[in-house]
């Protein structure tokens, strides 16, 4: 009788003495993985940005800094840049600043307007509006307005104010949105500074044109989004 | 003890040792995720003997079952819970040693330890009934190492059963030396004491070796922004209840489907007022991709956007069909994803193309841009703190209930 129960004690303890060693063994493993961080994926995930695309060198960032915190985008104040300042504070050549839009011929379109004429027509409102919805990660959204040699310099200056400030109200009385006040940058060149040539006719047109001089094209604005993290 | 006594104390045994070995494997794969990673899991009558898999989809139905609320107990006192194949390790083990001890002693016909024997048959076969019966109705699926415990039982309380039955005729042939009650009523009392230890006494070390998780579920980041100025999150009912859980989802990741049924199946589930933040995994409108994970998403985020009260229907139909929808995603087949929602949705129609409701998706993944938001989902965020990706499935309970301060 007394060999039957110590048998099935010996038995017992046995067997949970393993079952404890086991299971300690078992959760022991997985707290030492995770102290020594062991089992901790070496990756981190990706952090959600605004864009920055391959265009924005180290030069183009140079001078988008220079107009953003000089015509009013970064640090408040006044909006907007007109011919002297843009060329001062851009410190770079007709050709050269020109030469920076370039590569937003697809992150951007022109607006066309009639000779002598601020206002935006119904295919220029669409325009605008495709436009802005198409910020995706961008940062800034400039307006640059110019007109053709058509005119006095003085007035040519005054109506491309007028043009770029015919889509800034535009975008503000259609989207009501806070945002359009941080994000819209507003650049007019009159006819002083950086012409358009004719190559900017492939760009995305506010209007089917059959015909696209070089008056035609600097009768517009040029808005782009800028795809820029400065 | 007679021959056929002896093989009912064989199937028994055989039994028992079929689930030490199921519930073994079991409890051993739910412990590897104690590390918070995933990990392969087992899914084999064969254990051992195949490959232990994380992706493969023949162990589906051992994940699910894995990471089901009906795989653990006390989840919400500590991470993951036990899990219910711990104290059935230690319940086949009592049996095995039971029927060991049976085969040297040629004393198993004894009232003691044939009764102890039938307790622990029809205990686990009750078990495996239950979950049984829980895989087939709410998991919908069967784990192939819990059918080896089934089975395991099965043949467990068989053996019990036939032990029970043929005992009787061998205590007339060979009567135990102490036939006194007190000496029944030890025998009984010291079996009893010994299933209750072989239960139990896992459980303690399993909880007593546990790292303490507290610290670790709160380590995760909180939202930097947490007005919604621009109105890009939208809600899915509970608005009166106490805590806010925003989720961030991608309509066509079977992990965020996966995660928000858990989280609704979570015991906190009717103290959240749950918010959605879409965050689109489409390179289409997502620009911090260069290739889309889930093509179709922005579409489908437009809609979600565009259904105003309609939302949460909308978002239920789209968990429903999201196998069909992710495949017509991935084969650009964007208007057969547009045909089938606005089937069920035509309101949508119309706002699917406005500019608005483009700047408005814009707008919600800016939302994860000015929160720094980790570019993933499934997310949550829990009255501003973030669930770490770690505790969504195992720990959600337990770090749930440490966020939200219960």
């Amino acid at each position: 009788m007394k060999y039957g129960w110590i048998l099935n004690l010996v038995l017992m303890a046995a067997f949970l003495a393993t079952l404890s060693l086991g299971v300690r063994h078992m959760v022991a493993s997985a707290a030492h993985r995770l102290e020594t961080g062991e089992a901790r994926e070496a990756d981190s995930p990706v952090i959600a940005s605004v864009s920055d695309l391959p265009h924005c060198t180290t030069p183009f960032k140079t001078v988008l800094r220079r107009v953003l915190t000089n015509c009013g985008l970064i640090g408040g104040g006044r909006r907007g840049c007109q011919p002297a300042e843009v060329r001062n504070v851009a410190q770079i050549s007709d050709e050269d600043f020109n030469a920076l839009f370039r590569p937003l011929s697809k992150r951007g379109g022109v607006v066309l307007f009639d000779m002598a004429k601020e206002d935006l027509d119904n295919g220029a409102k669409r325009f605008v509006e495709r436009l802005w919805a198409d910020r995706r990660g961008a940062g800034y959204f400039f307006v640059v307005a110019r007109a053709s040699t058509d005119g006095s310099t003085e007035k040519n200056r005054v109506l491309s104010h007028k043009r770029a400030n015919s889509v800034l109200f535009f975008l503000q009385d259609r989207f009501q949105d806070p945002d359009i006040e941080k994000n819209v940058g507003l650049l007019w060149l009159g006819e002083e500074y950086a012409q358009l040539g004719t190559d900017f006719c492939q760009w995305n047109l506010s209007r089917d044109q059959v015909e696209c001089r070089e008056e035609d094209i600097n009768r517009s604005a040029i808005l782009s989004w800028i795809d820029c993290r400065l | 003890m007679s021959k056929r006594t002896t093989i009912a104390f064989v199937i028994a045994a055989f039994g028992a040792f079929l689930g030490l070995l199921y519930s073994g494997v079991s409890t051993s794969d739910y412990a590897a995720h104690l590390d918070r990673q995933l990990h392969p899991v087992s899914c084999s009558l064969l254990p051992g003997l195949t490959e232990a898999s994380q992706l493969d989809e023949s162990v589906q139905g051992c994940k699910v079952a894995l990471f089901s609320p009906y795989s653990a107990f006390w989840r919400e006192r500590y991470w993951g819970g036990i899990p219910y194949s711990l104290p059935a390790l230690g319940l086949y083990g009592f049996a095995l040693i039971l029927c060991g001890w049976a085969f040297v002693s040629r004393r198993g016909h004894e009232i003691g330890p044939s009764a102890a024997l039938f307790m622990a048959g029809l205990i686990s076969t009750g078990a495996s009934l239950v979950f049984f019966y829980i895989s087939l109705t709410r998991l919908n699926t069967v784990c192939t190492t819990c059918v080896g415990s089934y089975v395991g039982s099965a043949l467990l309380l068989t053996g019990g059963v036939l032990v029970l039955q043929f005992s009787r005729a061998d205590r007339w042939v060979a009567p135990p030396k102490s036939r006194t009650g007190g000496t029944l009523f030890l025998w009984l009392t010291l079996l009893a004491v010994e299933m209750g230890l072989a239960v139990s006494l896992p459980v303690f070390v399993y909880l007593e070796t546990q790292p303490d998780y507290g610290k670790l579920v709160m380590e995760c980041e909180s939202l930097k922004v947490r007005k919604d100025k621009d109105s890009v999150l939208f809600d899915l009912g509970g608005g009166a209840r106490s805590f806010e859980a925003i989720l961030v989802l991608d309509p066509l990741c079977a992990a965020c489907k996966a995660f928000h049924r858990r989280l609704e199946a979570s015991r906190y589930s009717s103290e959240l007022a749950y918010k959605v933040l879409l965050l689109p995994l489409d390179a289409q409108c997502n620009w911090m991709l260069k290739d889309s994970m889930h093509p179709g998403s922005c579409l489908l985020s437009k809609a979600l956007l565009c259904a105003g009260s309609r939302a949460e229907l909308l978002l239920e139909f789209i968990y429903e069909n999201q196998e069909q929808l992710r495949m017509d995603g991935i084969g650009k087949s964007f208007d057969k994803i547009r045909e089938r929602v606005e089937a069920r949705f035509p309101e949508i129609h119309d706002c699917l193309d406005l500019p608005d409701t483009r700047i408005k998706l814009n707008k919600a993944l800016r939302y994860s841009v000015a929160n720094s938001l980790p570019l993933l989902t499934p997310q949550v965020y829990l009255d501003g703190k973030r669930l770490c990706d770690e505790d969504t499935d195992l720990g959600l309970d337990f770090a749930m209930g440490r966020i939200l301060g219960q």
